[in-house]
């Protein structure tokens, strides 16, 4: 298994490279051109830019993903340059809700890399995981498998000096033919960083701890159930483009699976989970000198869920998969905001007035051979969805805007795609159709005075809100000689009733300094295109240049360009490989901004470009095996912002860092 | 297996919750029972025959909109029945004036045990020298009696009152009667409005419209949205919606128009006015 992921090494940059060409041609095996990030960091792939880095670097890079940042942690992912309210992350199928009414712990944040095998992405609406209009991402759990007896263990630290980061991580598996258990446990501790010219960027810090456990238990030889829990605490952490910054993000994730396989000769597979989790957050101000008010910011998130799924086949012609799944959400924050004048009462208001969200979907998908390197998939889902107030206090907050708001709102959410996927020897090509339903989230539908410090708006949330739409197309074509390959991914969204937030002159902001209060509209139609290039040569047996473009248009009508919408970008790399010894240089840049979002509070971009590089050693003894690798990111220390950096914070400047692996 | 039993666990608390609810809801309306049980007494007043309790919800009178239960009993504590009762609240100062403040007439509630009214103590005690005194006359058994007797009124951490002179050169006084205990939502917001004729005269102030203002000082001066002007309703109060969007310190600017629309008292928020002549706060 370790060793797929080896050769996925270069999935970095191409996604097809794992794909058999032989096996597509005469059976049919579910081939999409989604993307698989692979994140291993035992038997990692020395090729990687930074083997031990975060999650959100392994996120960023793929084409698709835009790692929106507010500071040096918890990037929030954007799916095809769409926010995270229209994409859905799971962990293994299991649904998590942020707990932060200011999107500074998208669920990405509470996993490490020692937890994780892959992250799977998926655009468009043909996922199974629910109804979502710009994708999704599951990232899956790393787990060992049952086999004759064998324990591993390893051992990863490493250090920046940009940001003093110090990173440890250890992990351990033990491999029996009954069972198995994998443990993990890892650390990573930060302070300011600098900005490009030397300046220390304040309230930058962070120190984030993660433990993961998984244990399988073999009860049949066609059966199993896996028990999985992660433990995530994240303390200190800075957001130097916020107001504010974070006490404490904390996650308790468990869930228990129970798989069987095959089940009957066209039942393959049949596998049920349930699940819970449960986020607190804690927002805090205390550490900032200058703040018009002291305030408090908690808020938690507790959600159950579970979902059962069977695969199965018809004659070799149709490969199907059933998917019934359901989760309960309360989601609850509150701000408190302590007067300055002694004696004065504190201010309470409820920012998520605990809200419970019950959501059951169900889901069916099947892919069938059309003709020899033809095939085709259908996907179709429908959702029941209900929201409901819980809090009377919170009813009556909204209630001041809404008077004739009700408690509870259902809504029942279709969504369905067609893609037909050619293979030849050389290429392979996708055409799809999909669209989506989503309903409102928490702060859209909710939120109450929710601030947003890039446009200085207050965010009120709008319970009469319909549900918004999308239909999407995608192409996708790659080509695959033996020294060249090369990918093309475009995609475009037309969205309905697409929800934003608008200025309303009436009403008064709430929070010192703020420039007004925005409600959320919709906008009949908006329309968002894509566009991913990659190119792969390999000019000698040693040598390997790789390439890629990314490019995004979005505009709203009646609005204007979308927000957060990234320009030209590019990456490119060159690597040499000599026996153990490993030498790679990368360019990373992006064209100049002049079409933002000035109504979102957007100012124009100029251009950058960086210089990388790194080396790396391994080596394999009779103590284990060895890997050290060492870099410098942004070569000269160039000063730099892009579209995804919140408030335009810029990004850090020369950053030395060195990596160490041991394994045995 | 245990994750599945805890999701039971929290669907049945769930449902029990539901029920629980719905039966708390059908009790929420307090009978009038309930109100008498939790009056607190704020002192006896007695002469030589029998003694009144002055009762209110918080046992103390403040400067402001109070509401006021009485009860006659005689001197072992046994409770009587009048025929009828009247009152007046009196200001005696050390300067020599007297005054009265706007209050009800006596209402005889169903059971005629308790007796019930509102005062409007236009200013706190202080000390002997400027004291309130309640003059009681009522009925008993055909004999006619009267009682009077101190009572403290203590000054409001808040204003919830204010005396000024409108710019129609007349004296009057507005007082919040409700909320009295606040949300955060859509209040039901209540004043009386009252004139007065050198200081004894005094007569509510028949439809006037009172533009109201809420407004947050410590925090920005931000206000809040849907509050609608306050106007005049049989009962003798001026009523409106009062939106408050969270707890704390609410000052609530107002500005008086008589019938004719022209400005007794008061301006509006602008950026460079941060409050008006003419407010009145609450906290909670």
């Amino acid at each position: 298994m370790f060793n797929k992921y080896i050769g996925a090494a270069v999935f970095m940059l191409l996604c097809l490279h794992a794909i058999g060409q032989e096996s597509l041609s005469d059976t049919l095996t579910p081939v999409s051109l989604d993307e698989v990030i692979v994140i291993a960091p035992r038997q990692t792939p020395a090729q990687k830019v930074k083997p031990y880095g975060s999650v959100d670097d392994y996120l960023e890079s793929s084409g698709v993903l835009n790692m929106l940042r507010r500071g040096p942690y918890a990037a929030e992912p954007l799916i095809n340059g769409m926010s995270s309210e229209r994409s859905i992350i799971t962990i293994d199928g299991m649904r998590i809700y942020a707990a932060c009414t200011d999107k500074m712990d998208p669920v990405t944040s509470y996993v490490e890399i020692t937890n994780l095998s892959a992250a799977h992405i998926q655009s468009g609406a043909m996922g199974s995981s629910g109804a979502s209009i710009a994708g999704s991402i599951d990232l899956q759990r790393r787990k060992s498998h049952f086999g004759s007896t064998k324990n591993n263990f390893g051992l990863f630290s490493g250090y920046e000096s940009n940001n003093q980061l110090k990173l440890l991580g250890a992990s351990g598996t033990f491999r029996r033919k009954t069972y198995y258990a994998d443990f993990d446990l890892s650390m990573r501790d930060a302070e300011n960083y600098r900005i490009g010219g030397g300046a220390k960027q304040a309230f930058s810090q962070y120190s984030k701890y993660n433990m993961g456990a998984t244990l399988g238990w073999r009860t049949s030889s066609r059966s199993e159930i896996v028990f999985s829990s992660i433990y995530d605490r994240a303390v200190d952490v800075g957001y130097p483009a916020l107001p504010m910054d974070v006490r404490l993000a904390e996650a308790m994730i468990a869930s228990v699976q129970y798989r069987r396989k095959p089940l009957k000769e066209n039942l393959a597979e049949w596998t049920t989970k349930l699940y819970g989790n449960h986020v607190r957050h804690i927002m805090d101000d205390s550490q900032r000198p200058n703040v018009p008010i002291r305030m408090d910011m908690p808020g938690r998130s507790t959600t159950l869920g579970g979902f059962s799924q069977l695969k199965g086949q018809k004659n070799g012609q149709h490969k199907w998969r059933l998917d019934l799944n359901g989760h309960f959400n309360r989601s609850y924050a509150e701000m408190t905001m302590y007067a300055n004048h002694p004696g004065e009462k504190d201010m309470f208001m409820l920012t998520w007035p605990d809200v419970h969200t019950y959501y059951v979907d169900a889901s069916i998908d099947d892919t069938w051979r059309l003709a020899s390197g033809m095939h085709a998939r259908v996907s179709l889902g429908l959702a029941a969805q209900r929201n409901q107030v819980a809090n009377e206090m919170g009813l009556q907050s909204l209630r001041i805007f809404y008077p004739e708001m009700r408690p509870a709102i259902n809504r029942l959410l279709k969504r369905g795609g067609l893609t037909v996927h050619w293979h030849q020897k050389i290429w392979n090509a996708e055409l799809g159709l999909s669209c989506a339903e989503r309903a409102p989230s928490v702060s859209e539908a909710y939120g109450f005075y929710l601030f947003n410090s890039y446009d200085g708006y207050d965010y009120l949330g709008n319970p009469n809100l319909a549900k918004e739409s999308a239909v999407a197309m995608q192409a996708a074509w790659k080509l695959q000689l033996s020294r060249l390959s090369a990918g093309l991914q475009l995609n475009q969204h037309w969205l309905h009733n697409y929800i934003v937030g608008m200025p309303q002159a009436h009403y008064n902001a709430m929070t010192i300094g703020a420039a007004g209060v925005k409600q959320y509209e919709q906008l009949t139609a908006a329309q968002i295109f894509n566009a991913v290039l990659q190119l792969s040569y390999r000019p000698h047996r040693l040598l390997l240049w790789d390439a890629q473009w990314t490019y995004r248009y979005g505009d709203g009508r009646n609005f204007g360009p979308l927000p957060m919408i990234q320009p030209l970008s590019y990456r490119s790399w060159w690597h040499g490989t000599f026996r153990q010894w490993g030498l790679a240089f990368g360019l990373e840049g992006a064209a100049s901004q002049r079409r933002v979002s000035i109504i979102s509070g957007e100012s124009g971009l100029p251009a950058y470009v960086l210089l990388h590089a790194n080396a790396y050693y391994r080596w394999q003894g009779s103590w284990g095996k060895f890997l050290i690798k060492g870099g410098v990111d942004n070569l000269s220390d160039r000063y730099y912002t892009t579209f995804a950096d919140w408030n335009r914070l810029p990004r850090p400047g020369r950053n030395i860092y060195l990596h160490l692996n041991w394994e045995w | 297996m245990k994750l599945a039993s805890s999701y039971m666990r929290s669907i049945i608390v769930a449902v029990l919750t539901l029920f629980l609810f719905a039966a708390c809801t059908k009790d929420e309306k307090p009978s009038e029972q309930n109100l008498y049980e939790k009056l607190r007494l704020v002192q006896y007043i007695e002469n030589e025959h029998h003694r009144i309790g002055v009762y209110s919800r918080s046992g103390t009178l403040t400067v402001g909109y109070n509401d006021v239960y009485f009860q006659l009993e005689d001197k072992q504590g046994n409770v009587l029945y009048p025929a009828s009762m009247s009152w007046l609240p009196m200001m005696y100062m050390s300067s020599g004036h007297s005054h009265s403040c706007p209050h009800a007439d006596i209402a005889i509630a169903d059971k005629a045990s308790w007796f019930q009214a509102f005062a409007i103590f236009t200013m706190a005690s202080e000390g002997d020298g400027d004291y309130w005194q309640l003059e009681f006359t009522y009925v008993l058994n055909g004999q006619s009696y009267q009682l009077l007797g101190r009572v403290s009124v203590r000054p409001s951490p808040r204003r919830t009152l204010q005396q000024f002179l409108g710019a129609d050169g007349k004296s009057y006084v507005i007082a919040l009667k409700a909320p009295s205990e606040p949300i955060v939502g859509i209040n039901e917001m209540e004043v009386g409005l009252f004139q007065s004729h050198m200081g004894h005269h005094i007569e509510e102030v028949k439809d006037y419209i009172i533009k109201i203002d809420p407004r947050m000082p410590t925090m920005g001066n931000h206000g809040s949205p849907n509050n609608t002007d306050l106007t005049y309703h049989p009962n003798g109060f001026y009523k409106g919606n009062l939106s408050l969007t969270m707890t704390g310190y609410w000052r609530i600017n107002m500005v008086l128009l008589n019938q004719l629309g022209e400005t007794i008292k008061g301006e509006p928020i602008t950026e460079d006015n941060e409050s008006s002549s003419l407010y009145l706060e609450l906290e909670f």
